[in-house]
């Protein structure tokens, strides 16, 4: 297990580094230039190029780029003068990382269990009830739930604030509509497995032992049936992630992607890449974790991964 | 062949299915699975159960355990006693405790009967424990490398903190094996043990099960479609065909005496190792009934060289064929019928 382990940490770093440097090179890809604006004189526009270093070769700024990254250095905003990206990032993660990690456990919690219920009572209202909520979860995008809820909930009936971030109140509805669409692609997709797994010959050899039912859903059907939602589970991070663009612009939450949104129209280089290496590193260390923990459920990875 | 070691003169009855019918009701209609089946097994004995694939072997024993799922499968009628119970009427509790500790079912599909995601020494104990409350788990350990050590698997020790993915198939059916007698089960269905296995290993596991008999004195229900393979390991057969069975005798009795088309024809679909020539292989024409339609008559009638105008309009009765344990459903043995010559009759084979 700890060679497991060590391999997927190994990898992890690696995938960093090469997402830093294709973002370092894509980025200077997009056309355009940051300063290049005909109301400001040519003068000026080469003093700022020269101040941020983007009059240098470009593998020089790469070399400066690497190095400041090693240091936790993202560098300088070009358009919020004197703000460095660590300052931005550190005063919006915050937020970004509450609703995500809130939704995230919202939907698998709700969601995996919505599936159990389904799959136990297969065909009663309560399996009918799962499929309804899977059905539009999955089919209508986040920013209308988003935009709806705000209406019903905060505009008509005044139950929950409109926007901002700032009490309990304020996260529910981000929250919820987050994470519908993760919750309900998890229910359907445990629903499903728990069938596949309740016609497979070790569930009936299970009864065969003579355990009660409640042991042979709970030792033997749903902890197999959570093998491929688990893999699920890291996809589900990434779509919560750039879900949070959306809900944070509805609901006015001071997160990364309002950042991110108004770095890629200023062009702002470092605050780009600052942004995309921590949402990277975000994705990779959850990748990571559920890695791992597939290796705690699934004996086979694991012991593969020790020979191998 | 060897000896018998059961006396059927003495011999008490454990299980005893009267006249069982099983259906499955499924979207297109209802499918008469099981059309009153008759078996008795007897303390300590091999029972094997032969027939096509489809005539009801295996629905036939997950009655008797109260395996199969319903809905689909109904029970629409017949009894099977044990110990002078009857399962069909048991309670899930009393059904929970019976499986496993009284009697115990082998998958036929080793790969796929373990749990991959569970050590197969919890595999082994959790049911062990399930019958035995307060039992401590260093107990329960001691009892599991003891069965591992029994069904022959080297290293016990180490090996019960292994996952099914770690062993062999011949090695997992050997847990299977341990995992269903672990309790001490009175009665031990195999369905199919060996059909996932390749030659040489069969051969071993039905050495292991032959063995295992002997030291624990469970009977033993032998499920297969190859009369080959419980020739020289069966006590008694019984042939199924199409939900019903056909003939049931000790295994002399099916072998050099038999009374019944269908039996017949199995025994010519089957390899014979001392033959040098090349022969074909005969295998009996025609397809088995629909069961949604079960027919009127003996439903191998259509595919009996034998049959005449009876067969096809009423069931024939079980008729004795001269000894207590052996008996064949067929017309032939009406005293109006036309006598036939056995094919298979001792000192005059085919
Ligand atoms: N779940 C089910 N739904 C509908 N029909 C079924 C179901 N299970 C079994 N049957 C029917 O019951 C009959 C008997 O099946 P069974 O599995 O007992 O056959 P078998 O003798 O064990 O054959 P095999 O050698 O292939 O295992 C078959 O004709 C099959 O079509
Ligand atoms: S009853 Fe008739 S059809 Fe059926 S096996 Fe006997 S002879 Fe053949
Ligand atoms: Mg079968």
């Amino acid at each position: 297990m700890a060679r497991y382990i060590l391999q997927r940490v190994v990898l992890a770093a690696v995938t960093l580094l090469v997402l830093a440097t294709l973002i370092f090179f894509l980025i200077r890809l997009l056309p355009g230039d940051p300063f290049l604006d005909p109301k400001v004189p040519e003068e000026i526009q080469e003093r700022q190029r020269a101040y941020y270093g983007l009059d240098k070769p470009l593998l020089e700024q790469y070399g400066i780029y690497m190095r400041n990254l090693f240091q936790g250095d993202l560098g300088y905003s070009l358009r919020y003068t004197g703000r460095t990206v660590n300052g931005m990032i550190a005063e919006s993660f915050q937020y970004s990382a509450d609703l995500g990690m809130r939704s995230l456990v919202f939907s698998v919690l709700i969601g995996i269990g919505l599936g159990i219920v389904a799959a136990l009572k297969k065909g009663k209202v309560w399996d009918h009830a799962a499929i309804i909520i899977a059905v539009i979860g999955v089919a209508i995008p986040s920013f209308v739930v988003g935009t709806l809820l705000q209406y019903f909930f905060s505009v008509k009936l005044a139950i929950f604030p409109v926007a901002q971030y700032k009490s309990l109140a304020h996260t529910v509805l981000p929250t919820f509509a987050l994470s519908l669409g993760t919750l309900a692609t998890l229910a359907r997709l445990m629903r499903t497995s728990m069938l596949d797994v309740i016609s497979m010959d070790y569930i009936k050899a299970a009864r065969a032992k003579g355990l009660t039912e409640a042991q042979v859903t709970v030792k033997h059907q749903i902890r197999n049936a959570l093998l491929p939602v688990v893999t699920v589970v890291g996809i589900s991070i990434a779509t919560l992630l750039c879900g949070t663009f959306v809900i944070e612009n509805i609901f006015a939450i001071p997160g990364l992607g309002r950042y991110y949104v108004m770095g890629i129209q200023n062009l702002d280089y470092p605050l780009i890449s600052g942004l995309t290496i921590v949402f990277g590193a975000f994705l990779i260390a959850a990748q990571l974790l559920v890695d791992i923990l597939y290796g705690i459920v699934d004996p086979r990875i694991r012991v593969a991964g020790k020979r191998g | 062949m060897q000896l018998r070691t059961i006396d059927y003169s003495k011999a008490k009855e454990i299980l005893k299915i009267e006249d069982l019918r099983v259906s499955f009701n499924t979207y297109v209609g209802e499918v008469k699975a099981i059309r009153g089946v008759d078996i008795t097994l007897y303390e300590g004995e091999i029972l094997a159960v032969v027939g096509e694939s489809g005539c009801g072997k295996s629905v036939s024993f997950q009655s008797v355990i109260k395996l199969l799922d319903s809905p689909p499968a109904e029970y629409k009628g017949g009894k099977i006693l044990y110990q002078g119970k009857n399962l069909l009427e048991a309670s899930k509790k009393e059904m929970q405790d019976i499986r496993g500790s009284e009697i115990s079912m082998i998958m036929q599909d080793p790969m796929t009967a373990l749990d991959p995601t569970m050590q197969i020494g919890n595999q082994i104990s959790e049911g062990l424990r399930r019958h035995n409350k307060g039992m401590s788990k260093a107990e329960a350990e001691e009892r599991v490398v003891k069965m591992l050590e029994l069904v022959g698997i080297p290293d016990p020790d180490k090996r019960l903190k292994q996952y099914p993915h770690e062993f062999s198939g011949g090695m997992r059916q050997r847990v299977c094996a341990a995992m269903a007698l672990v309790s001490s089960p009175k009665i031990l269905i195999a369905d199919e043990p060996t059909t996932a296995l390749d030659v040489t290993i069969q051969a071993q596991i039905m050495d292991l099960l032959h063995d295992l008999r002997k030291k624990l004195n469970t009977a033993i229900v032998l499920i297969t479609h190859d009369l080959g393979v419980v020739a020289d390991m069966a006590d008694r057969i019984v042939v199924m065909y199409a939900g019903k069975v056909v003939e049931t005798g000790q295994v002399e009795e099916i072998f050099y005496d038999s009374w019944h088309p269908y039996t017949w024809g199995l025994m010519r679909s089957m390899p014979k190792l001392n033959e040098t020539s090349k022969v074909e292989l005969a295998t009996i024409n025609g397809m088995p009934p629909d069961l949604f339609m079960p027919p009127q008559g003996c439903a191998f009638a259509p595919r009996c060289e034998y049959a005449m105008k009876v067969c096809y309009e009423e069931q024939p009765p079980v008729f004795p064929c001269g000894s207590d344990s052996h008996c064949s459903a067929c017309w032939l043995m009406d005293p109006d019928a036309p006598k036939v010559k056995q094919p298979f009759k001792k000192d005059g084979e085919e």
